[in-house]
């Protein structure tokens, strides 16, 4: 977790908030899709099951935005 | 011996994902951004072979697992919206963050609070306000 500090150079309170914050985001998430990456990611969609198809594209598909709006925030 | 197996496989895991590096922060942000496809390589090989573990095990089993088309149900699409922003916050999912906890990396005790409060809150708002019935992993 090393680059953590980096990515957040200069604003260290981040670092706990972004963990819990994250954190309760992936808990709430997974209970609203009904699985997190292992369930929907890598069962789900070795199975075909098409929920967990598009659940994890979702995952995806907000991780990408988030991780890009931080790059360019900070 | 089912235990065993299990604890087994648990195991393997746990060494598996640290390993690769899923339990890095800024091996997922890597992967978010597109600066490293090692990540999204690793998931795809993952899923490939589970998918032909299934497969394999469906038709060996003398008692195979059942499959039927599962309902995408309702809180799939924002669920997985906000899983997502939740999983590059923190670089982690609920069993990533256990294998960080056990990599020695004390912050993610923060990271599991979050998920158990998060958990919590989402029985309260289902409770409230969803009308549908809340699917599980573990439902078949």
């Amino acid at each position: 977790m090393v680059a953590l500090e980096r990515q957040f150079e200069g604003h260290a309170w981040m670092i706990p908030v972004s963990l819990a914050l994250g954190g309760v985001l992936v808990g709430f998430g997974t209970r609203m899709a009904g699985g997190c990456t292992s369930g929907h990611g890598l069962c789900g969609v070795s199975r075909l099951q098409k929920g967990s198809l598009l659940a994890t594209l979702m995952f995806f598909a907000s991780g990408v935005g988030t991780a890009l709006l931080l790059e360019a925030l900070l | 011996m089912r235990r065993a197996f299990t604890v087994l496989m648990g195991v393997a895991l746990g060494f598996a994902l640290s390993r690769i590096g899923f339990t890095s922060w800024d091996e997922v942000r890597r992967m978010f951004t597109f600066e490293s496809p090692r990540l999204l390589l690793a998931f795809a090989l993952a899923v490939a072979l589970s998918g032909v573990g299934w497969v394999v095990v469906r038709r060996v089993s003398r008692t195979p697992p059942r499959w039927s088309p599962r309902p995408v149900h309702r809180g799939t699409v924002l669920g997985g919206l906000l899983f997502g922003v939740g999983w590059a916050l923190s670089g982690a999912c609920p069993a990533i963050a256990l294998v960080q906890l056990g990599e020695g990396h004390l912050l993610a005790l923060l990271t599991l609070a979050g998920i158990f409060a998060g958990n919590w809150l989402y029985s309260v708002v289902h409770e409230r306000w969803f009308r549908w019935a809340a699917a599980s992993c573990t439902d078949d």
